[in-house]
């Protein structure tokens, strides 16, 4: 919407009645500065540039229709958005061929979505609708296809959806465009994840079946079957750049249940390391996960979880990474293990997690009595400004002693090492007289003491 | 394929070997026994004395591509003549006179016709027409001149009622033949009407080509004529409630007069008809058919202003007080006179009067006199007005403005908001679907039927709201009651609060006006009423006026009324 700028009624009169020399192009004057909207005026001005010829009021019908069944199914009134559609679908007889070529893909999503709220509609309404919207047109089968496959999947049908996915998969027409290529890929990605999960069915079934047993073999041929089906159907979808997650996690699951480790790892790589591929947490995670299985050195696994560290340095992987850098020889990994944690800390969501702060406090301690104070004073100097506020407030104090007091130990090292033994914190929990924590606090006041930045004797 | 025998092709069929030939639609001959199509053609041997019908016959052989669907012969003004026809009926339908039917719109149609040459006079366009054309493959036909007879009322419902229903017996008789001989062979171009292509593409000077919406102008004239009481706005008012037929009115020809093709673009409208474009098509046909002065409009016509205005200041529920100012100021600007308000298409700048667009613009200025509607008298005399009622509860209430505002915007906005959804629900497309051609015909049977099942499947789901009744026509769209409640009734309240003595006479409180803007910039359409508004305040203040600057965009003068 144009934003126009008036300074006053009296002002606005004048503009409209400067000569038309200034605006000849007709387009709608951008202003500067502050201005009030006027979606009404927007629509006079509409009618200027186009020279005062309006559209057609079948198109007004349409385009007021449309915004009243956008608005009912955005309240949910799904009745009378069925209603409101029943007028819609006029739209597809348009003598504007414009608007006839992208009526199908519209009504197929506003129709689809009100017959899967709509109380009265059933699996059977929305199959016939689906049936009917495949068949408009050429390029909107093998969408509404898998959509189709994706509703009835979400009810449970899944041999109906497995029907529908292989009709999709032999769908073919003239010279495909590109996007086509990847719907079919879709398809059979989606085939494929049924297949797998037949195929999980059975290994559970497998599992509870002695290795002697008659049945055994035919079963475990019969899953062999479904795999390699599966396989065929996901190799393909997993080629082309995208976030494939689950149809990935299946298929290595299935690869390394045969014993193709190789095969698995590959995957794995490519999908974490192919810079085709958009930046994916998971599929790090993935890989990680899988060389731990496979007991990969730790230099390997460290290398794997530096990338995730970059990409999300909150997440809870980042305390497995930190022992695994604390534990390396490498000095600089020893450095890096304290950024990590600080990392995790500065996230709001790791606040309260205890495991972060005792690893902290212990890491911190050992990193100070390593002389490493450089290393300390590096994390501390971009943090010093707002972790008191954040992590140390007197509210904190009492909050967390409240809540969970080993929580408050920790943390209560933390501060007494980084902001010295006169900080609230730190004041707070060691004036705390506690039974069973006495013995810790004395010993939380003794490292403040001797390793403390603040600590003048340093 | 035509099974037609051609005797005189004598050669021996090269697949079965017989000799029985018949023609096929393009002039070829055929094997009647095995079907085999040869690539030999029927040539036309002697045209002396060859009659009409076996003319027609060969016509048809050669190159001639066969009509999409079998029907009657019908041109394009008929279709509009049945279209006027349904209009009047309806018409009647709604209280108006037989004579509106019978005569008046008979009579400006007939003239129509005449004038547009195409039926009632000496050479009939369609006969120059073909006298002209060129034709591709036989020469011999473009002497052919008989004339069609004059453009009777046969071919469709009489207009005039013969006391028995007139019912389609009468159209098997043709006045006269009728052989499609220029008719564009092009698969794309075709139309269900003998003229539709031509009809289209027809660019004459001084003859306005009948449209649809024009329809509404020859209605229009002829309830202009008989002084009946429906106005331009009520007539397309019943146009979009549907009482008169309009989009979609060529789905009632009879079975027989199939539409397709260019006929789409004549007949199948897509838009309602606008106020201003009626109207100015209202002068323009009467202009064209050089029509003389309409009958005066005088004080007792519905379309005088005094009575639409008083017609409007009940449905706008405003106090029936007011109705003596608006007659005073119809009065003063000499809006009442029979001359000004006749409809005079002869006279040099012929002007139509927008009857009830003025009785609203009349309505408005006078509540401009009584309380200034600067946004701020209105409201103030509302408090006095309040004050008064509370205490003097027995009394004849005095109108308040600002209730009567909350009310009155109530209403309206309802009712716009139904007006709004009927628009965006209506259905457009005829039942049977239209097509261009051949080729797009099966398409556009698929799509209406594609359509029509997807409307069942939702309509179950719609529920068992009941559907809203069609409103049976009135000229009100409000009415209000007596009865209080949440929609109370100011016809009766006094004007007391806004009025004061003075000698004989009552004068406004109220004694400053500002004029409306005079000059419209030329790319922003003003509203209709806005445009009347300030027309009448000119004449109201005319003398004053012209002592004014022009140049303002907008003048606040504080007058003396």
């Amino acid at each position: 919407m144009t934003l126009f700028n008036l300074k006053g009624m009296s002002d606005f009169s004048e503009e409209l009645i400067r000569p038309t020399t200034e605006d000849e192009q007709g387009e709608p004057r951008a202003p500067s500065g502050t201005g009030m909207c006027f979606p009404w005026l927007q629509k006079h001005i509409e009618t200027i540039a186009t020279g005062g010829k309006q559209e057609k009021d079948f198109a007004q019908t349409t385009s007021a229709c449309l915004s009243l069944i956008q608005e009912a199914l955005l309240k949910h009134q799904w009745q009378r958005a069925a209603e409101y559609m029943h007028s819609y679908f006029q739209i597809l007889e348009d003598s504007d061929s414009n608007k006839r070529q992208i009526a199908p893909e519209i009504i197929w999503r506003l129709g689809s979505e009100i017959l899967y709220y709509h109380p009265k509609s059933s699996v059977e309404t929305f199959n016939t609708f689906a049936d009917r919207m495949k068949n408009i047109g050429v390029m909107n089968y093998l969408k509404i296809s898998l959509q189709h496959a994706l509703y009835l999947l979400h009810h449970g049908m899944l041999e109906d959806a497995n029907r529908n996915l292989s009709q999709a998969e032999t769908w073919r027409y003239g010279e495909k465009s590109s996007s086509q290529e990847v719907l079919i890929n879709l398809i059979q990605a989606y085939k494929g994840l049924l297949q797998y999960y037949i195929w999980s069915k059975k290994k559970m079934e497998l599992s509870q079946l002695d290795e002697d047993d008659y049945a055994y073999n035919t079963a475990s041929q019969n899953m062999l079957n479904h795999s390699w089906k599966t396989s065929i159907n996901l190799c393909a979808l997993i080629q082309i750049p995208g976030v494939w997650d689950p149809f990935v996690k299946s298929y290595v699951e299935m690869l390394e249940f045969y014993g193709d480790q190789d095969g698995a790892r590959e995957v794995l790589t490519n999908y974490a390391y192919d810079e085709k591929f958009p930046s994916n947490p998971n599929a790090h995670i993935y890989l990680y996960n899988f060389l731990k299985r496979e007991k990969a050195p730790r230099e390997k696994l460290i290398s794997v979880l530096k990338i995730l560290y970059q990409i999300v340095p909150s997440h809870k992987l980042m305390l497995e990474f930190h022992r695994l850098l604390r534990k390396s020889e490498n000095e600089e990994h020893h450095k890096l293990g304290l950024e990590v944690l600080f990392g995790v800390l500065d996230f709001a969501g790791c606040t309260k997690n205890i495991t972060a702060w005792k690893y902290l406090a212990k890491y911190l301690r050992q990193t100070l009595m390593g002389r490493h104070l450089a290393w300390v004073q590096e994390e501390w100097n971009s943090r010093k400004n707002w972790w008191p506020s954040f992590h140390f407030s007197y509210f904190r104090a009492k909050s967390d002693w409240k809540e969970d007091k080993a929580l408050a130990c920790e943390k209560a090292l933390v501060a007494g090492l980084l902001l010295g033994k006169g900080c609230r914190y730190f004041r707070n929990i060691s004036k705390q007289d506690h039974q069973v924590l006495k013995k810790k606090i004395k010993q939380i006041k003794k490292s403040v003491k001797k390793y403390s930045i603040v600590n003048p004797g340093l | 394929m035509d099974l037609e025998e051609a005797k005189e092709f004598k050669d021996r069929c090269s697949q079965c070997a017989a000799v029985s030939w018949g023609l096929t639609d393009e002039g070829k001959y055929y094997c009647t026994s095995c079907h085999n199509v040869t690539e030999r053609s029927r040539e036309v041997i002697n045209t002396g004395a060859i009659p009409n019908t076996k003319i027609q016959a060969i016509n048809r052989g050669l190159k001639r591509k066969r009509k999409l669907e079998k029907g009657w012969d019908w041109y394009v003004c008929e279709g509009f003549q049945h279209i006027l026809y349904q209009q009047a009926k309806a018409l009647q339908t709604l209280g108006v006179g037989p004579e509106l039917k019978n005569e008046v719109l008979h009579n400006f149609w007939k003239r129509y016709l005449q004038k547009s040459k195409q039926a009632y006079c000496k050479n009939p366009v369609y006969t120059s027409r073909r006298k002209t054309t060129v034709l591709e493959d036989n020469p011999s036909h473009s002497d052919w001149d008989s004339e069609p007879e004059l453009l009777s009322d046969l071919s469709c419902p009489s207009f005039v009622e013969s006391g028995a229903e007139s019912q389609p017996d009468v159209h098997t008789q043709k006045p006269f033949p009728i052989i499609k001989a220029s008719q564009s062979e092009t698969a794309s171009v075709c139309s269900g009407s003998l003229d539709g292509v031509e009809y289209s593409l027809r660019k004459e000077k001084g003859i306005v080509k009948m449209t649809v919406p024009r329809t509404l102008a020859f209605c229009y004239l002829s309830l202009l004529w008989q002084r009946e009481t429906i106005t331009l706005a009520d007539l397309l008012r019943f146009v979009e409630e549907e009482h008169i037929p309009y989009i979609n009115a060529f789905q009632h020809f009879p079975e027989e007069m199939k539409l397709y093709g260019r006929d789409k673009g004549i007949f199948a409208i897509e838009s309602w008809p606008n106020y201003e474009d009626i109207y100015k098509k209202v002068i323009e046909v009467a202009t064209v058919l050089d029509l003389p002065r309409f009958p005066d409009i005088t004080e007792d016509c519905y379309l005088h202003p005094n009575i639409l205005c008083m017609k409007y200041l009940m449905e706008v529920n405003l106090p029936d007080e007011m109705h003596d100012l608006t007659c005073h100021v119809v009065k003063v600007t000499g809006m009442g006179e029979v001359d000004f308000l006749t409809f005079d298409p002869i006279a040099k700048k012929a002007k139509a009067v927008k009857y009830d667009v003025q009785a609203v613009a009349v309505i408005v200025v006078v509540l401009k006199l009584l309380f200034l509607l600067d946004d701020n008298l209105e409201w103030s005399l509302s408090n006095i007005a309040e004050k008064y009622n509370e205490k003097n509860e027995e009394d004849k209430p005095w109108f308040d403005f600002r209730k009567w505002y909350q009310v009155m915007k109530k209403a309206v906005d309802e009712k716009k908001q139904k007006w709004e959804e009927a628009r965006a629900k209506y259905l457009w497309k005829s039942e049977k679907p239209l097509y261009h051609s051949a080729i797009d015909r099966s398409v556009v049977y698929k799509r209406r039927e594609m359509v029509v099942s997807l409307q069942k499947q939702f309509s179950t789901l719609v529920g068992s709201t009941p559907t809203v009744e069609k409103q049976s026509p009135s000229s009100f769209q409000f009415s209000w009651t007596e009865e209080g409640g949440d929609r109370p009734c100011f016809h009766g309240h006094s004007l007391q609060g806004v009025l004061k003595q003075k000698g004989q006479s009552l004068m406004t409180k109220n004694s400053l006006y500002w004029l409306s803007t005079q000059k419209f910039c030329k790319r922003i359409k003003t509203s209709l009423l806005h445009e009347e508004v300030s027309l009448i305040e000119k004449r109201l203040f005319k003398a004053k006026y012209s002592t004014t600057k022009k140049k303002s965009s907008r003048s606040r003068k504080a007058r003396k009324c």
